[in-house]
């Protein structure tokens, strides 16, 4: 499956990108809230090696920059 | 009907007032999840959904208006934004919540200020793109299970999914595949039930009887059935939390861990009374 988004090698790179959407729109707002992360990553766990990924969203855009077209192996 | 007594002496007898009409859960109780916009349990207490509105993302708790989603104060929390659901209150009595802590996986309920309403049912629906939620307490697979979910399958190039495993493999009690079409179960490996790629409002029931038969119906018609003997495997969300998330609209999901099969019909009439959804 053809995703638009961003790629990361290492899945902590993977979880700083998600942070900083998440301070970027102020989230949690309430610490009793559910809301905890703006997007959240993905793992592209069929592929070798294995990567991390987030899918492109407008809204994201101006944190994380340009995104990229990448495969990714699914199920389905 | 009330009573006057005495002719023309305006006094009431509130006890000869007509029986609150039993909910679904009422009549057929020990539900393992249930997750609805409306009231499924009298006795039921709690909220119906937690939503996060768009122009601040602060969160609020949506209760019923009698056994009706409490829209005003929907509507009052949104303003003239957007709604997501955060949080789907499970009504059996066993307080497992079905959350989404990510806002781009939440689904929408409140669109510029209005309602969502399904295109086809006209009932308020939640609107899902690439969303799932995530179950507080894991649900184990028993011999004798029953499941339904009613939904307004929009794409073909969407999934949808009941109750599953978020690691996309097993179990799944519905699983309706993007493209191919497929409604499958998978309580080990997959049993496909029909191909199906039309879009379309649902009530899709699964089930597994006491001699490992799974079966299947849409909108109350029998599909082709499979056998699956395997227990023990644990549902941990409503949808797939992997890259095919669910898409469509949804309203409801209830799941038995024992056997309601005898009960198929007063269930499906009792679903589709309210949600019509065929």
């Amino acid at each position: 499956m053809l995703i638009n988004g961003y790629k990361y090698t290492n899945e902590q790179d993977a979880i700083d990108a998600r942070k900083q959407c998440a301070d970027y729109y102020g989230l949690p707002v309430a610490p009793e809230d559910v809301t905890q992360y703006w997007v959240d990553y993905e793992t592209a766990e069929l592929d070798n090696p294995i990567f991390w990924y987030i899918v492109f969203d407008s809204s994201i855009e101006i944190i994380l920059g340009e995104p990229t077209e990448f495969e990714v192996i699914t199920e389905e | 009907m009330p009573v006057i007594l005495g002719g023309n002496t305006g006094i009431y007898l509130a006890s000869l007032a007509p029986p609150a009409p039993s909910l679904l859960l009422d009549t057929y109780p020990n539900a393992a999840v249930a997750y609805s916009l409306r009231k499924l349990r009298t006795a039921y207490s709690g909220n119906c959904i937690r939503v996060r509105r768009s122009v601040d993302n602060a969160e609020q708790d949506i209760a019923f208006s009698g056994n009706d989603l409490d829209t005003a104060s929907l509507l009052t929390f949104c303003g003239a934004g957007n709604g997501f659901v955060t949080t789907w209150y499970d009504q059996s009595g066993n307080a497992n919540n079905s959350t989404q802590a990510t806002a781009a996986n939440q689904a929408q309920i409140v669109s510029s200020g209005n309602l969502i309403l399904d295109p086809i049912t006209n009932k308020i629906t939640t609107t899902w793109t690439t969303d799932a939620y995530t179950l507080t307490n894991t649900i184990t697979t028993v011999q004798l299970m029953y499941h339904y979910m009613v939904f307004n399958r929009t794409s073909n190039s969407s999934s949808a999914a009941g109750l599953s495993k978020s690691n996309n493999t097993f179990p799944t009690m519905l699983r309706w595949l993007a493209t191919l079409g497929d409604m499958t179960t998978r309580l080990n490996s997959v049993i496909i039930h029909s191909t199906n790629t039309t879009t379309g409002s649902n009530l899709v029931t699964t089930l597994r009887d006491g001699s490992n038969v799974v079966k299947m119906f849409r909108n109350s018609i029998d599909l082709t059935t499979g056998t699956s003997s395997n227990i023990g495997a644990t549902f941990d969300s409503w949808g797939n939390a992997n890259a095919s998330r669910n898409g469509g609209n949804y309203a409801e999901l209830v799941h038995w861990n024992n056997d309601q099969e005898a009960n198929r019909t007063g269930i499906e009439t009792n679903v589709n009374t309210y949600w019509n959804a065929y």
